[in-house]
């Protein structure tokens, strides 16, 4: 099979992966919450019973015979459209791209959706990366560092700061590191890092006014370096830099532990030994030879690591007050926000099933031995 | 070239040692610290390679072979130790180099082949740039010393055979080095020019395209063809070929086996090709040295150790293979099996399985002696 | 008593298909033919040996004579009856009188049992003996048979040398006494000193259990020495069999003759030319048309590429599978470099 094809089919596959994601969701959202959350986030006060059912026939979630809005919340027979068609009329919505309203709380009354999501959405897009860049370079050294030196000093150390990266919990992790910064680390008054928010304009190293940019990508690292801001462009980092620690302690944990081991694995092997045999040097040894076969496990842990910010991400930005898209999920879960929860649940599973695809494919390209 | 294999080193300790010995090996002895105990795998071994000539390591399974080769090349495990002995390259005891100095040994003047070419070549790098990397990880073949040195070897091949596209080329990129160093880019295309050029040598067919395949896309025979590629595209001094075909089929075995033959003729190197075949020592190698539990016991020319085996153990060897070119019509076997080296026998570690075994022989360690020009035997039946 | 030569076993037109999925959703399925039509006959109180380079299919002839492998077509006959589709307690009593001696003993026995429960176990399973007392008999005696001491009984494998292992799993085969051993590769991970102790012990038990043989080797030296008739196998068909100095001193397949010639014989005074093939033996997924022996063929011609050749009798007791009667010893010299289509097939087929 070629590559190609082996592409093609998976995302043949995802598409069937999607539909029966959106299909559990929707069983464990409308399918256990009482039909009136459906609509909730259409309502608002001041709205009169009839309008309300309106509004739950428009959805389609309230049959159109129907007689009244309280016969509709109790749950009446016949009142109720049954959960595949209500499933059916919602999947019609979403394909015509027509994601429906959010009950979050919010300043404007009415919310689409798709707007509450898209708002929030690329903070976290920028957290993730950032982390997940973090979490590649110090997981890469620390576990060379360890298979090169196994058994030895800086092997003991970066053991021991896996298993701390292992026990400790995100939320404590993080709320240790703030408590640190402002109360120790501080320079004239202020602490060396921003502890919440997305734009650190309060810290020692911040800069105070770095202006504004224009929204190109809605995505603010991205927009600012369009822009031109690179004031911008570096107070969006510095705010960035706790929130990413906290989420990137156990991945690195975890990252450099596999490395480490396939690295010593990979170093015990035969070719190694003809390689040391040909009088190469130490370091195009072990990264050009070794390192080549090591990086294969670990690429396919990092699919799951890049995969496991997502949940990660409700609590760090929570403790750091970073208005990503994991602090709505949050609340959406607790306003019990049907609609949102969807996308936000397809979405996750989009990125998780494309990053092991990309994995796969990154795999194939790696290891000449693997052919689809 | 001299392989001149019939001059007397006269009566020393160790056999042929002679001046221009490639490789001289004075009373090597290696142990492994195990959970099991201390294993002995090599006691006192003495061996001496001259320029050019193909020597046979043979012996059994667990014998040392391996052990005595990763010695010389200094590519022992970190549980071994070596407890004493001087390993010489060109008069250079291994031994007392730097890392360094060690290293640049590897590259210039020492190579390895394996046994198994599937997981002894790298599976993720192309077959070509594992045999360029090691043209360009040594700078001195890129100086102008060097450089002038093969463009004047280059007029003389060319005086000699004549213009081929390949020279020229070659003459090409080197030119333009203008009296310095190479560039980068240029540095890469000799390296690859000379690759080609070694996988020709190894018979290898549609170099161009076998330089961009990955082991695994290679048959096993052509695998074990690029290992030695890359040992000779370095024109070593030195050669160690540990069980290069016992990894393969028979036919294939035989075409390895008559390329090596067909390259004595075409290199300067000085090969030690380990086996436990004998049938392969008599038909590549000049001299032959007989390993048995850690000790050389017996080194003669291939000839005369056929012909007229002296050490028992390399006589019951000798009756004990069955052929295939002549009904024997009984098998001699040698009792016993070899011996567990953490706790070797005393004396003559042969002694417990040797028909001949006297007193003594439990007692004293035989040494090697030369018993008859060129063939020196460990075994006190010869102590004059 | 007369030398009648009874047959023991024959096998018709045997094949052995593994199949392989491929294909976008793994449905197309290609085969790996192992064995692909193999006919022979073995004869009591004889040793067949069956030689072969790597992957031609021995192991799996084997396996599938023993019904440990299912055929895929073909009829074997055992002492007259048909057991290619036996099952239940026919096939168990079946088991009984063949037998197997693997090439790895340590891999083939237990390392948590001693050599007597080893033994003793397989006398249980099959209950041919369930008294104790009577059952540890039986093992002191097959030890001593095989040449280990009574001593050994209480060992267990990795307390024994790597010929001790092997001579264990011999007299473990020897439980039931069995009338037929199938020996596959029984000495390739000994020294070459133990191997002879064990290829004496295997002639010796021949004689005396009145024992028949199938030894599988890819070493012509030990074929040679103690089969009485060989088959040379490549890629899943026989391609010459005939009596072991028949074949040995006058070979008449050019396969043969190429595999004999590649033996580096010990002995530095014999010349020998080594390289008489070129290239590696083909998968045995896509066979070539014809002959499967044509792409290495000194001799091929158009009629090899478009005929199959099928075994015939060249002489009383001596067949080949090649259409001409070839005089291979003033054969062409090897040519250069062998042709295009063979560079890159690897053992590992790239998709
Ligand atoms: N890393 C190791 N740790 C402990 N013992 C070892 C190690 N490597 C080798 N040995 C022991 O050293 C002895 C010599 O081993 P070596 O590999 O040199 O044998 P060999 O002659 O090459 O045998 P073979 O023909 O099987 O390759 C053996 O007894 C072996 O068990
Ligand atoms: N269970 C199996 N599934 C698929 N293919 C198989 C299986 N068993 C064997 N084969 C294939 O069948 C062919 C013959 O294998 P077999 O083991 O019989 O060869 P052999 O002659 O015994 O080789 P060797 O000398 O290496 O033991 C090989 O190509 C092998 O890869
Ligand atoms: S020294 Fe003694 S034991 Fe050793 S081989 Fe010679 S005779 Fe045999
Ligand atoms: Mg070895
Ligand atoms: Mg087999």
């Amino acid at each position: 099979m070629r590559l190609y094809e082996f592409i093609l089919r998976r995302l043949f596959l995802m598409i069937f992966v999607l539909f029966a994601i959106s299909v559990i969701t929707f069983i464990l959202t409308r399918g256990i919450l009482p039909p009136a959350s459906a609509v909730s986030g259409y309502l608002h006060l001041g709205l009169s019973d009839t309008g309300k059912l309106d509004i739950a026939q428009g959805v389609g979630v309230a049959t159109r015979s129907c007689p009244s809005w309280s016969a509709f919340i109790d749950n009446h027979a016949g009142c109720v459209v049954p959960l595949y068609q209500q499933y059916f009329y919602w999947l019609g919505d979403v394909l015509r791209g027509d994601w429906g309203w959010s009950n979050l709380p919010n300043d404007f009354g009415v919310y689409p959706t798709l707007a509450a999501f898209s708002d929030r959405f690329p903070y976290t897009v920028q957290l993730a990366v950032f982390s997940a860049i973090l979490t590649l370079v110090i997981g890469f050294s620390l576990g060379i560092i360890s298979a090169t030196r196994a058994n030895k000093l800086p092997d003991h150390l970066s053991r021991l700061t896996a298993i701390i990266g292992y026990s400790i919990p995100a939320f404590w992790f993080g709320l240790l590191l703030q408590l640190l910064v402002v109360y120790y680390l501080t320079f004239n008054g202020f602490s060396l890092f921003p502890v919440s928010g997305a734009l650190g304009t309060q810290c020692a190293i911040c800069i105070a006014n770095p202006g504004t940019i224009h929204a190109y990508t809605t995505i603010p690292v991205l927009d600012s370096l369009l822009s031109g801001n690179l004031a911008y462009l570096w107070d969006t980092i510095v705010a960035m830099v706790l929130p990413a620690i906290t989420l990137s302690i156990t991945t690195v944990a975890f990252l450099s532990r596999i490395l480490r081991s396939s690295m010593v694995e990979a170093l015990s092997q035969d070719y190694i030994t003809l390689a040391r045999s040909k009088g190469l040097r130490e370091r195009v040894v072990v990264y050009r030879h070794a390192l080549r076969n090591a990086i294969l496990p670990a690429i396919t842990v990092s699919g799951l690591i890049f995969s496991s910010f997502l949940g990660g991400v409700i609590v760090v930005e929570l403790i750091f007050n970073y208005p990503g898209i994991g602090s709505v999920a949050r609340d959406a879960t607790v306003a019990l926000d049907v609609n949102f929860l969807e996308l936000y649940v397809l979405v996750s599973a989009f990125i998780i099933v494309s990053a092991n695809l990309i994995v796969d494919i990154l795999y194939a390209f790696l290891d000449p031995r693997i052919r689809y | 070239m001299t392989r001149s294999t019939s001059e007397s080193p006269g009566s020393r300790s160790a056999p042929r040692q002679t001046a221009q010995a490639v490789l001289e090996i004075r009373d090597l002895k290696i142990s492994f610290r195990t959970y099991l105990g201390e294993v002995k795998a090599v006691d006192g071994l003495n061996l001496s390679v001259s320029r050019g000539e193909i020597i046979g390591l043979v012996g059994e399974s667990g014998c040392g072979k391996s052990v005595t080769a990763l010695a010389i090349a200094g590519l022992l495990p970190r549980n071994a130790d070596v407890l004493s002995g001087e390993i010489l390259i060109d008069g250079k005891d291994l031994r007392k180099m730097s890392k360094a100095d060690l290293r640049r040994t590897r590259l210039e003047d020492l190579a390895m082949v394996f046994q198994d070419p599937m997981t002894y070549l790298n599976p993720v790098l192309t077959v070509g740039s594992q045999i360029t990397e090691i043209m360009l990880e040594n700078p001195a073949l890129n100086d102008s010393a060097s450089i002038t040195a093969r463009l004047d070897e280059i007029s003389k091949i060319e005086a000699e055979r004549g213009k081929t596209e390949e020279l020229g080329l070659e003459r090409q990129i080197l030119m333009s080095a203008g009296g310095g160093k190479l560039g980068k880019r240029d540095a890469k295309r000799l390296a690859r020019l000379r690759t080609l050029a070694v996988l020709r040598m190894v018979r290898l067919p549609y170099p161009e395209r076998i330089f961009k395949m990955f082991p695994h896309e290679l048959s096993g025979g052509m695998r074990q063809r690029a290992m030695i590629a890359m040992a000779l595209v370095r024109k070593p001094k030195l050669i160690l070929a540990d069980e290069i075909t016992t990894a393969l089929d028979v036919t294939v075995q035989a075409q390895v086996l008559a390329l090596l033959n067909q390259l004595k003729d075409e290199i300067d190197s000085s090969i030690v090709l380990i086996t436990h075949d004998l049938g392969v020592v008599a038909k590549v190698c000049n001299r032959v040295a007989v390993m048995y539990a850690g000790n050389i016991v017996e080194v003669a020319e291939v000839k005369a150790l056929f012909r007229k085996p002296l050490h028992p153990y390399t006589v019951g060897l000798l009756a004990a293979i069955p052929r295939a070119d002549v009904a024997k019509s009984e098998l001699t076997s040698i009792p016993g099996s070899v011996p567990d080296l953490i706790a070797p026998p005393s004396g003559c570690r042969y002694h417990p399985r040797c028909p001949h075994a006297f007193a003594k022989c439990s007692d004293v360690k035989p040494i090697l002696t030369e018993v008859e020009p060129n063939h020196w035997v460990a075994c006190f039946l010869f102590d004059k | 008593m007369a030398q009648e030569e009874t047959t023991l076993i024959q096998v018709r037109e045997l094949y052995k298909w593994f199949p392989i999925k491929v294909g976008l959703l793994g449905r197309k399925s290609i085969y790996v033919k192992a064995v692909d039509g193999v006919s022979l006959e073995i004869k009591k109180s004889e040793t067949l040996g069956i030689v072969g380079e790597s992957g031609s299919g021995k192991t799996t002839l084997g396996l599938t004579l023993m019904r440990l492998v299912n055929s895929t077509k073909g009829s074997i006959i055992f002492g007259g009856i048909d057991i290619t589709k036996m099952k239940g307690r026919d096939l168990k009593r079946l088991r009984r009188r063949m037998q197997m001696v693997f090439q790895d003993p340590y891999a083939s026995l237990d390392p948590r049992q001693t050599v007597r429960s080893a033994l003793v176990e397989v006398m249980k399973i099959h209950g041919s003996i369930k008294d104790s007392k009577l059952a540890s008999d039986k093992a002191a005696e097959l030890v001593n048979i095989v040449g280990l001491n009574p001593d050994h009984l209480a060992r267990f494998p990795h307390e024994l040398s790597g010929g001790q292992r092997q001579r264990v799993a011999i007299a473990r085969s020897l439980v039931l006494s069995p009338e037929f051993l199938l020996l596959d590769e029984p000495t390739s991970s000994l020294d070459v000193s133990v191997q002879a102790q064990i290829l004496n012990l295997l002639q010796r038990l021949q004689t005396e259990l009145d024992l028949t043989y199938v030894l599988i080797s890819h070493n012509l030296a030990v074929v040679r020495h103690i089969c009485h008739r060989t088959a040379v196998m490549y890629l899943g068909r026989i391609v010459e069999i005939g009596d072991t100095s028949q074949l040995f001193e006058n070979p008449k397949h050019p396969y043969t003759f190429a595999l004999l010639s590649s033996v580096p014989i010990p002995d530095p005074e014999v010349s020998q030319r080594l390289d008489v093939i070129e290239g590696d033996v083909p998968s045995p997924i896509n066979l070539p048309s014809g002959c499967r022996f044509r792409l290495r063929c000194p001799y091929a011609t158009d009629r090899c590429a478009a005929e199959a050749p099928l075994l015939r009798e060249i002489e009383p007791g001596h067949s080949i599978e090649c259409h001409y009667d070839l005089d291979l010893n003033s054969r062409p010299a090897a040519t250069g470099a062998p042709a295009e289509g063979k560079v890159g097939a690897g053992p590992v087929g790239s998709a």
